[in-house]
């Protein structure tokens, strides 16, 4: 029962002080990743800038786990963008390209018939009931980039919760191993402490950027002895934030599976 | 300190970090290249022409495409979308874009061909404006990147029309 033990006593000696420093900086992170997700919101102009493809109605060229990023400009639609859409009474929007486009001459709207690469015939069956054509409204941005298999990581945690918590489970578990070692080790963290901990596996360079000058403003500022808790929770807090920006509901679009 | 968590953790972020950045040079890379493809469409036959009972044109048409677009696929390419439009201006519409054919070619090997088909999706007009039409075939292509940024380009080819009365 060592372990357990020990355990508790990291727990009870953790003072009121470093558990808000910890709770502020945690906070931070959490708020950071929000200002990143709606600043790319802002920038890109679509309310889901990332999307996630659910299946495989475009294969071969994306697959199910793929990251697609959206853009949505004032530029007219045209045949052979990969749009996403949604359709009314379908809750989960659809990723497809346009093949077809009629432009009114007077105002400028747009009739759109889209089709799956790997669908044998065009939408129409997917919209609406006596749906022919998508207006600009129904479109909530187009595909301009492409990261392959990122996707996989929301796609589990959405289908497999368990795994969600296992890992969510982990990370506290290893802070609390952190918190035990870290007054012992102080002087090897600080010479680890050059290298960024909290990296990546978020969604980009900014936000890895940002976490990592947030764990260089928590060292410089809190006590020595409490660097190690510092950059340990800068890591798991890297996930937290992770998720945080994985569970938005906009999140994942779906191709529409092959008829 | 040097235990195994921290190790795989360091280890797990620069081999992430390393993998970011290739992705994204890869990605980069794209830009030096100055593609210069070509191809030439003709129109073989109009099969038939006829008004759909709900009051827009329809056609049906025999194409030969031949186009040369290796200069498209570099080392980031997974594939190349193509297809084929007809793009044309009616009273009602400032611009019509009708897919008529498409493809997509998996490797390098395959951007040099020649096709004898007809449109694989429907020629149809919002309305019966298409007698006598003069329209532009566009031969679009869509390149798909193993990762990054999407590339799109077309190239127009102009003087086609279509016959005064139905067939």
């Amino acid at each position: 029962m060592g372990w357990i033990g020990d355990t508790v006593d990291s727990i009870k000696s953790i003072q009121i002080r470093q558990l808000l420093t910890q709770a502020v900086s945690l906070g931070m992170i959490v708020t950071s990743a929000l200002i990143i997700w709606k600043a790319l919101m802002c920038i890109t102009g679509s309310e889901s800038p990332v999307v996630v493809v659910l299946s495989g109605s475009m294969e071969p060229g994306f697959k199910r786990g793929d990251i697609l990023f959206l853009h949505m400009s004032k530029d007219p639609i045209r045949a052979g963008e990969i749009v996403v859409f949604n359709v009314d009474g379908r809750e989960i929007p659809i990723v497809h390209r346009v093949i077809k486009v009629h432009e009114r001459e007077d105002t400028g709207e747009v009739d759109v018939l889209t089709k799956g690469d790997n669908n044998y015939g065009d939408d129409r069956l997917l919209y609406a009931q006596g749906q022919l054509w998508l207006q600009r409204h129904h479109i909530m941005g187009r595909a301009v980039g492409f990261l392959p298999y990122v996707g996989w990581v929301t796609i589990i945690m959405t289908e497999k919760p368990i795994i969600k918590y296992i890992l969510i489970g982990a990370l506290g578990w290893y802070k609390l191993g952190r918190l035990k070692s870290g007054s012992r080790n102080v002087q090897k963290f600080q010479r680890r402490s050059s290298t960024p901990l909290a990296l990546q596996r978020s969604k980009g360079a900014t936000s890895s950027q940002k976490q990592k000058s947030q764990c260089r403003n928590a060292k410089a500022s809190a006590p020595q002895h409490w660097e190690g808790t510092n950059s340990s929770s800068c890591s798991a807090a890297a996930l937290i934030a992770q998720r945080c920006s994985a569970e938005k509901p906009p999140f994942p679009a779906e191709t529409m599976p092959q008829r | 300190m040097h235990s195994f968590g921290y190790r795989l953790n360091a280890l797990l972020t620069f081999a992430v970090t390393i993998l970011a950045l290739m992705c994204a040079m890869g990605s980069l890379s794209d830009n030096l290249n100055t593609p210069s493809p070509s191809a030439e469409i003709q129109i073989m036959n109009i099969n038939w022409f006829q008004k759909q009972p709900q009051g827009n044109d329809e056609v049906s048409l025999t194409m030969n495409i031949s186009a040369d677009l290796q200069s498209l696929f570099t080392w980031n390419t997974k594939q190349v979308f193509i297809f084929v439009a007809a793009e044309y201006e009616t009273p009602k519409n400032s611009l019509n874009q009708v897919s008529l054919w498409d493809a997509i070619i998996p490797a390098k090997e395959h951007a040099k061909f020649w096709i004898h088909t007809s449109n694989k999706y429907r020629f149809v007009d919002q309305g019966n404006n298409l007698r006598g039409k003069k329209f532009n075939l566009t031969l679009h292509w869509h390149v798909m990147p193993k990762t990054g940024k999407m590339f799109a380009d077309k190239l127009v080819m102009t003087g086609y029309s279509l016959p005064e009365e139905y067939r």
